[in-house]
C-alpha cells in the first residue's frame, strides 16, 4: 500500500506499508521500513510535482510502515511516525512539563503519543535533534491550532498536524509562515 | 578485565547492560553482541532508547534524566551515523558514567 495526500498548500505527505512477511530478523525489520519510508517519498515527491533536486523531506518509519512528509526546498520540516500503545505516560513525563501537558488536554485519548510524536517531528525539523530534544522544544496550543516552539530560538515555530490510522500516529511539523 | 567491572544488583554492569538491552529490544540475549548497531542490527526506534535510560535508572537506582543521554551521544559520537554508531559498548560507558556520578 502506498498513498500521498496533499496536507497543505505546498506539503504532501506520503505513505507506504509493506506487505505482512515471514517473521524477520531485527536488521532486516529495520531495513524494510526504511524501505518504506523510502516508497513514502517517492509518492509524496510525485503528488507534488517537485524536481529531484528541488524538495525538503523528512522521513520516519515504525512496524513495516513509513511516512514522508515533502514541501519545496527551503522548508523546514520533519515527520514522526509511531504507536499509540508505546507511548506510556512515564515518557510523557519525562518530555512534558505541565503547562505542555494541560495545552493537550483536548486530545486527551493519544496526549502521550502526540507529545512525543510533536517533540520529535520538531526536534527534526530544527536540524539539531540531539540538541533540542525534548526540552528545548516548547508545545503551545490555541483552539485548535498546535505549534511547537525552539526555546532557544522563538523566532522558529512549527506547525503541527497529525493523523491517526489505528494504533498509529503521524504528526508532522513545518516552520510557521 | 570482567573482574574491573563495577557490580549492580551483584551483577557485573556489562551483563546488567545487556540484559536491559535485550529486554527493551525484545531480541534474545545473543544478539547483543559488541559492534551491533542497536538501530541498524537491533532493530531500536527512539522510543527505545527512552526506555533504556528508564531502565537504567531502575538497575543503578539513581535518576537520570534524558536530556543527559542525548547530551552524551552528542558529545560523544558526533558526526556519526546513530544508527550504527549506539553500540552496546555505547551504551555501557553511558551506564558507568552515570554510575560513577551516582
Amino acid at each position: 500500500m502506498t498513498c500521498s495526500y496533499r496536507v497543505a498548500a505546498d506539503t504532501w505527505l506520503g505513505l507506504a506499508r509493506s506487505a505482512p512477511g515471514a517473521p524477520m530478523v531485527p536488521r532486516q525489520r529495520h531495513l524494510v521500513d526504511q524501505q518504506a519510508a523510502a516508497r513514502a517519498e517517492r509518492a509524496a515527491r510525485a503528488a507534488s510535482g517537485l524536481g529531484q533536486d528541488h524538495y525538503s523531506v523528512s522521513r520516519s518509519h515504525t512496524q513495516g510502515m513509513g511516512a514522508a512528509v515533502v514541501a519545496p526546498a527551503d522548508a523546514r520540516l520533519g515527520v514522526d511516525l509511531g504507536s499509540i500503545a508505546r507511548v506510556r505516560d512515564r515518557h510523557a513525563t519525562a518530555i512534558l512539563n505541565p503547562t505542555e501537558w494541560t495545552a493537550l488536554e483536548p486530545h486527551a485519548r493519544i496526549r502521550p503519543a502526540l507529545g512525543w510524536g510533536l517533540k520529535e517531528a520538531a526536534a527534526k525539523a530544527s536540524g539539531e535533534p540531539l540538541r533540542h530534544f525534548p526540552d528545548g522544544l516548547l508545545i503551545e496550543a490555541e483552539a485548535d491550532v498546535v505549534r511547537v516552539r525552539v526555546a532557544d530560538q522563538p523566532e522558529l515555530c512549527f506547525l503541527a498536524r497529525w493523523i491517526r490510522f489505528g494504533d498509529l500516529l503521524c504528526v508532522w511539523v513545518r516552520q510557521a509562515g | 578485565m570482567p573482574g574491573d567491572s563495577p557490580l549492580v544488583g551483584g551483577r557485573p554492569l556489562p551483563e546488567v547492560v545487556r540484559r536491559i538491552i535485550a529486554d527493551v529490544l525484545v531480541v534474545a540475549l545473543e544478539e547483543v553482541q559488541p559492534g551491533k548497531g542497536l538501530v541498524r542490527d537491533l532493530g531500536a526506534e527512539s522510543i527505545d532508547f527512552m526506555d533504556l535510560v528508564f531502565r537504567l535508572e531502575d538497575a543503578l537506582e539513581c535518576q537520570i534524566p534524558f536530556p543527559r543521554w542525548q547530551r552524551f551521544i552528542e558529545a560523544t559520537l558526533e558526526g556519526q551515523d546513530l544508527a550504527v554508531a549506539i553500540t552496546p559498548e555505547v551504551v555501557q560507558l553511558f551506564a558507568e558514567r552515570e554510575l560513577a556520578g551516582a
